[in-house]
């Protein structure tokens, strides 16, 4: 099954071309990284797929189901994990929870002790998010991606400042979550990340999707990294 | 909805700016009323005039016009943080996401702007109460004699109308900070509404007749002081006679409101949400 479709993709912020013509299709239990540098548009896909942005051209579908439609039957099994986690700095990281666990409705709530184990926030819980640290923001925002008990989880730059350490427990997380069979869009510029726990990746520069396919098979004859420099020069 | 506005209350009740915006609300009550006090007994020539509002029933004139007053700084700063800071926060992002409807989102935002007007309002009424007690106890005779099914009247009105005048302003606030996406420059952009709107109202005032002076009575801030007043009775210091009558109004700020929520609702469903 296609969790994630876009066709033809498009949007300008006047003048300026954020993402273009994009073609994207993940299937169910895919680890889909999405590579880019700074500004390639990565941010402004997924603001679109979340209904934040407005696409100018295009259209996008999950679960088989356009995005513009009534999306409340498949909302609840998409997970999202957000560049720099939002979150309220004066409520605890269990009250930021509980809100959204509100909003989610079913058995969010019930879960929210589960999550916060998994990611190991358990015994901060009760602090307010705005004395977390960086590591434990991304773990907090790991924890609210996982309320719902998604089979499609969207990841923006999860492992964003976190120190080494940090890094490894997310890659463990998302391995494990990837064993488990859930279908993860990973949204990187990290390549030994996406390359360790990725087995689809798309390179997108300028907003235009420059290459895609199978990891194995883009870097059976060159390693990541130089496929990511040749795909970024040449694209 | 309801879930929204639950959660909407349930982060002011955690915001420390709620408690002490609640402190400065009843240290102003304080400071207005004891001030006046003060000033009445210090001078002895004008007491009864002076006097007066501190006193039930005029007592009320007094509540309800420092309840608009900084009732209004009050809410309006709370309304400009409240949907100011989720822009700032990028807690905007995470809500919108995940709620997809714009308009439950901001509906939620603007129903509980509409209760926190009518809590400022319980809560000035409560503390004026108290303090205006305090000060007829002090100034004469406390007594239940000022107690008429009329002033019941006036009560609600001042009471309806100060809960519409916070409402009115927060929600224009509401609006100038979905337009600049930032709680301060909300905050801007209202006390610069103030201030020409202010300055209009005083030139039209001063007009002997003609369009302008009239488009004065359409303006928020005259129409806020239709109903501060009592009808009968007691010495005020109100000129109701300069203002114009409840029920315009009542009328020109539910229009103000609908106009203030649906360029808001517009605005917020046009624009793109980023980080």
């Amino acid at each position: 099954m296609t969790v994630l479709k876009t066709e033809h993709l498009t949007k300008r912020f006047k003048k300026i071309v954020a993402v273009s013509d994009l073609n994207l299709q993940i299937e169910e239990g895919e680890v889909f990284g999405f590579l880019g540098p700074n500004g390639s548009g990565k941010s402004t896909t997924i603001g679109m797929v979340l209904g934040l942005i407005a696409p100018t051209h295009g259209r996008i579908e999950l679960f088989g189901r356009d995005i513009k439609d009534d999306l409340s039957s498949v909302w609840p099994r998409v997970g999202v994990a957000m560049e720099n986690p939002p979150f309220y700095p004066y409520l605890s990281g269990w009250d930021n929870l509980k809100i959204f666990s509100q909003i989610l409705g079913d058995n969010a709530g019930a879960r929210m002790e589960e999550v916060l184990d998994t990611v190991k926030l358990s015994s901060r819980a009760r602090d307010k998010f705005g004395t977390y640290s960086q590591g434990m923001k991304q773990r907090l925002a790991l924890a609210y991606a996982l309320l719902s008990d998604p089979r499609f989880l969207i990841l923006d730059e999860p492992t964003n400042g976190l120190d080494p350490v940090g890094m490894r427990e997310m890659r463990e997380l998302i391995l494990r979550l990837k064993e488990e069979g859930k279908t993860i869009f990973l949204s990187s510029h990290l390549l030994s990340e996406v390359e360790q726990v990725c087995d689809h990746i798309g390179i997108v520069k300028e907003g235009r999707l420059v290459t895609q396919g199978r990891v194995d098979d883009l870097t059976s004859e060159i390693g990541l990294e130089k496929l990511f420099l040749k795909a970024i020069e040449e694209g | 909805m309801s879930t929204l506005v639950n959660i909407e209350l349930f982060k002011l009740r955690k915001r420390k700016i709620s408690f002490i915006l609640l402190a400065v609300l009843i240290g102003m009550f304080c400071l207005v009323f004891f001030s006046h006090y003060y000033l009445v007994e210090s001078s002895e020539t004008t007491y009864e005039v002076l006097a007066a509002p501190l006193q039930f029933p005029d007592a009320f004139n007094l509540i309800f016009s420092t309840a608009q007053g900084v009732g209004t700084l009050i809410l309006v700063i709370l309304a400009s943080f409240v949907v100011g800071e989720e822009y700032s926060q990028g807690t905007v992002r995470q809500m919108v996401a995940r709620i997809r409807t714009r308009p439950q989102y901001l509906g939620a935002k603007t129903l509980s702007l509409l209760i926190m007007a009518l809590i400022i309002t319980v809560i000035s009424l409560l503390v004026g109460v108290i303090i205006a007690s305090f000060t007829t106890a002090k100034l004469g005779e406390l007594s239940l004699d000022f107690i008429t099914l009329s002033l019941f009247g006036d009560i609600g009105r001042m009471f309806g109308g100060t809960a519409l005048t916070l409402t009115v302003n927060a929600l224009l606030a509401m609006l100038f900070v979905i337009l600049a996406k930032s709680a301060w420059a909300g905050i801007g952009a209202y006390i610069g509404y103030g201030l020409v709107e202010g300055v209009f109202t005083t030139m039209s005032a001063s007009m002997e007749g003609g369009w302008l002076k009239s488009i004065s009575s359409y303006m928020i801030t005259p129409n806020t002081y239709a109903f501060v007043h009592l009808e009968e009775g007691g010495l005020s210091l109100w000129f109701p006679q300069l203002y114009p009558g409840v029920l315009h109004a009542t009328m020109v700020l539910l229009c103000w409101c609908a106009f203030f929520v649906g360029a808001s609702f517009y605005l917020f469903q046009r624009r793109d949400i980023t980080a």
